[in-house]
């Protein structure tokens, strides 16, 4: 797990989005305190704090973003053909659709507004790299969705007689390619006895939901580039000293949700992009799940829904309780007199007798 | 390194050693939580009450996350059986594991006492349900659960969240309470003064003799009425793990004949004396009486799971379908590796979990958390 190839990247990807989330939401609240000329020294500091580390970790979340891209062009190439509405294989290097609609049916995008190279420079890093399109995976998926049956046909041999040398050596030959063929079990159809037309069937299953991928990645990357334009304006405007203006603070304060959003619209295309597989190209998610009944997991995903939309509910409330009291109403700010350090020591426990 | 049989065995012994650290130390605290609004009445002294276990209950709850680690990467069959048979009860100790941290955080933030009662309550329900449910499925252990292997070893279980309540395995759950009360009740002896300590001691002298009748009825429930199960003929210890590769007989006696059935009743013996000491104990030396407790939840985890061995999860529809320590663990590489992580590691915890417990020593004061502030 900790040398899965795109584990690391993601990782840190994932760490950053926690806290462009936290850095957000000081600098929205401290924008908000500044919109009403409440605790107007406390927030300009906790905005100059926000507003550095912030842009550390938009930067931080764009770059690993970027390294994921990269580690996704080498180990989920469907993923990738989605989230881009690549329906074809282009000459390297490949364009990237800034915009565009892409239509499933007729696996094509209309309205694309192309930049030349871009893509093929992100995926490969390189001119010369070529990135598959959807259809030519397709049909590779079919190729290994064949290949796939012949081992699973062997390992049905081998579970017979254990010493069967000729399946075993069968088996060796195609054992890459098994998970594919358990594809087929997903659409219904026996991988010892597959036609053409349910092998087809099976490879077009590969295509994750391209007009979700498409969109929930351009959003989130939108909001990615927001945010280290205005952690860097801030940045920029504490520098200066200048942290007033309505404008700015006002923009501040609206984007307290952006980062929650980009969030899962990074969870989307991470996990929603991967499927139908738990493990790319090895075991499909139908096959992975538990034998509990859909009723069942329905009750549990509706009570922890409940649960935690209460819990959602009362965090809300003291997060708002808190935010306008204020550090000057829980008489933090401005700080008295000097008051002795509290030594914790001997605070709230006695030493044992 | 090791051979197979050996690793199965000393990941067998780890899992009982990481519940029983997860039972010590999350159960006092476990144990405060359950008797909070019967140690503590006022405001003052549940905020007294609740800070003998504020800063420690978060590191406790490591021995939980390492246990079911442990159930995860060493016995994966355990692990999906147990994880999709018992849904329910799961999910019921999620949810109550859920609102702890909640209840903590949130409980001080308003000083409307209705807002208090409502996380007092959710604490007091986190405190006794978790308990309850372990021991239940432990009770469960005992009879066998409904559990099935197809040809391809998948598994399927056919049976339901009230199949887990037979009468037997609810005694089970009993004890389980009596236990975290146990230890909750002489940790506040040990670490609270004033009118908290009259009352835990107080509860202790209930809370004692309760867990003695509880343990010995479940004992002697099991030898008379309680069906064992046994492996019939060489267990194949060193082979790769297949359920389906062995034979089992059910109509022994999990105490008379099991291979370990005398080593459990020596280790329950020594859990009754523990626990029955403890009110004595809790008047004169406060620490020596939660290290009784804590040898009493030591030795009746011991006990079962040597009445078991070598089952794990035995089943009552297929017995051929039930674990054991001989076909549930993973690899023989994973098995080693992890060990040599865990040789590592846990001493670091230990280490670190010892520092931290010997910082806080001492008693908390209940004047001085009514002098002090309400809201944090």
């Amino acid at each position: 797990m900790l040398f899965n190839p795109v584990a690391q990247s993601k990782f840190v990807h994932t760490v950053s989005a926690g806290y462009v989330v936290g850095a957000m939401f000081v600098l929205s609240i401290s924008a908000w305190f500044l919109l009403r000329g409440r605790n107007v020294d406390f927030a300009k500091r906790s905005m100059t704090v926000a507003a550095s580390f912030g842009l550390a970790s938009a930067l931080s979340v764009v770059v690993l973003g970027d390294e994921s891209g990269y580690t996704v062009s080498e180990n989920q190439k469907m993923k990738l053909a989605a989230i881009e509405a690549m329906w074809e294989t282009e000459p390297a290097p490949a364009s990237f659709t800034a915009f565009g609609i892409p239509d499933v049916e007729a696996r094509t995008t209309h309205l694309a507004l192309q930049i030349p190279w871009l893509m093929g420079i992100i995926g490969t890093r390189s001119l010369d790299g070529v990135l598959p399109g959807i259809r030519e995976l397709v049909a590779d998926a079919e190729r290994r969705i064949a290949s796939g049956t012949k081992a699973y046909a062997a390992m049905q041999r081998l579970r017979a007689n254990r010493d069967d040398a000729a399946a075993r050596a069968e088996f060796e030959a195609h054992k890459q390619d098994l998970g594919y063929a358990l594809l087929l079990l997903r659409v219904d159809s026996n991988p010892t006895a597959a036609t053409p037309a349910e092998i087809g069937k099976a490879a077009a299953s590969t295509i994750p939901n391209v007009p979700v991928l498409f969109w929930s990645f351009r959003l989130m990357v939108a909001c990615g580039f927001w945010f280290i334009g205005l952690f860097a304006y801030a940045f920029w405007r504490a520098s200066t000293r200048r942290l007033e203006g309505r404008g700015f603070l006002k923009a501040a304060l609206w984007s307290l949700p952006l980062p929650w959003l980009a969030a899962e619209l990074g969870w989307v295309v991470a996990e929603y992009g991967r499927q139908p597989w738990a493990i790319e190209g090895v075991l499909p998610t139908a096959l992975g799940v538990s034998s509990l009944t859909a009723g069942q997991v329905a009750t549990s995903l509706a009570g922890f829904v409940l649960f935690y939309t209460a819990l959602a509910i009362a965090d809300a409330v003291l997060m708002l309780k808190y935010a306008r009291v204020g550090p000057d109403g829980l008489g933090m700010w401005p700080p008295v007199a000097p008051e002795p350090v509290p030594d914790h020591s001997t605070l709230d426990v006695q030493p044992a007798r | 390194m090791f051979d197979y049989e050996t690793l199965r065995v000393a990941w067998w012994l780890l899992l009982g050693v990481l519940l029983i650290a997860f039972a010590i130390t999350d159960g006092f605290d476990l144990g405060i939580a359950a008797l909070l609004r019967i140690l503590a009445r006022e405001d003052a002294e549940r905020r007294a009450l609740l800070e003998t276990v504020e800063p420690v209950w978060e590191g406790n709850q490591v021995w939980l996350v390492l246990g079911a680690g442990a159930i995860f990467a060493a016995w994966p069959l355990l692990y999906a059986a147990a994880f999709s048979g018992f849904y329910f009860a799961m999910l019921l100790t999620l949810l109550a594991f859920i609102v702890r941290p909640v209840g903590f955080n949130f409980r001080n933030k308003f000083v409307d006492p209705r807002w208090r009662g409502l996380w007092d309550w959710m604490l007091t329900f986190n405190g006794f349900v978790p308990a309850l449910i372990f021991g239940v499925a432990f009770g469960n252990l005992f009879l066998g659960v409904p559990l099935r292997f197809d040809d391809s070893l998948r598994i399927s279980y056919e049976g339901g969240f009230f199949g887990l309540l037979r009468p037997f395995a609810v005694l089970a759950g009993l004890v389980s309470v009596a236990l975290i009360l146990l230890q909750g009740a002489t940790w506040a002896a040990l670490k609270s003064d004033g009118v908290i300590l009259v009352r835990a001691r107080r509860a202790l002298r209930v809370i004692a003799p309760a867990f003695a009748l509880l343990y010995v009825a479940a004992g002697v429930w099991l030898y008379v009425g309680v069906t064992g199960y046994a492996l019939a003929g060489d267990a194949l210890t060193g082979a790769p793990s297949n359920p389906l590769a062995k034979t089992v007989v059910s109509g022994g006696n999990w105490l008379a004949d099991s291979p370990l059935g005398g080593w459990a009743v020596l280790a329950a013996a020594i859990a009754l004396l523990a626990a029955l000491a403890t009110p004595a104990l809790a008047r004169s030396r406060p620490a020596v009486a939660f290290v009784a407790s804590s040898v009493a939840v030591a030795g009746t985890i011991t006990s079962a799971g040597l009445a078991l061995f070598p089952f794990l999860l035995p089943s009552n529809v297929d017995a051929r379908s039930s674990l054991t320590v001989w076909d549930a663990s993973s690899s023989r590489t994973t098995l080693g590796l992890m060990l040599l992580a865990t040789v590592v590691f846990v001493p670091l915890i230990l280490a670190y979990t010892a520092w931290v417990f010997s910082v806080l020593r001492g008693r908390v004061s209940l004047e001085h958390v009514r002098r002090t502030h309400n809201l944090y």
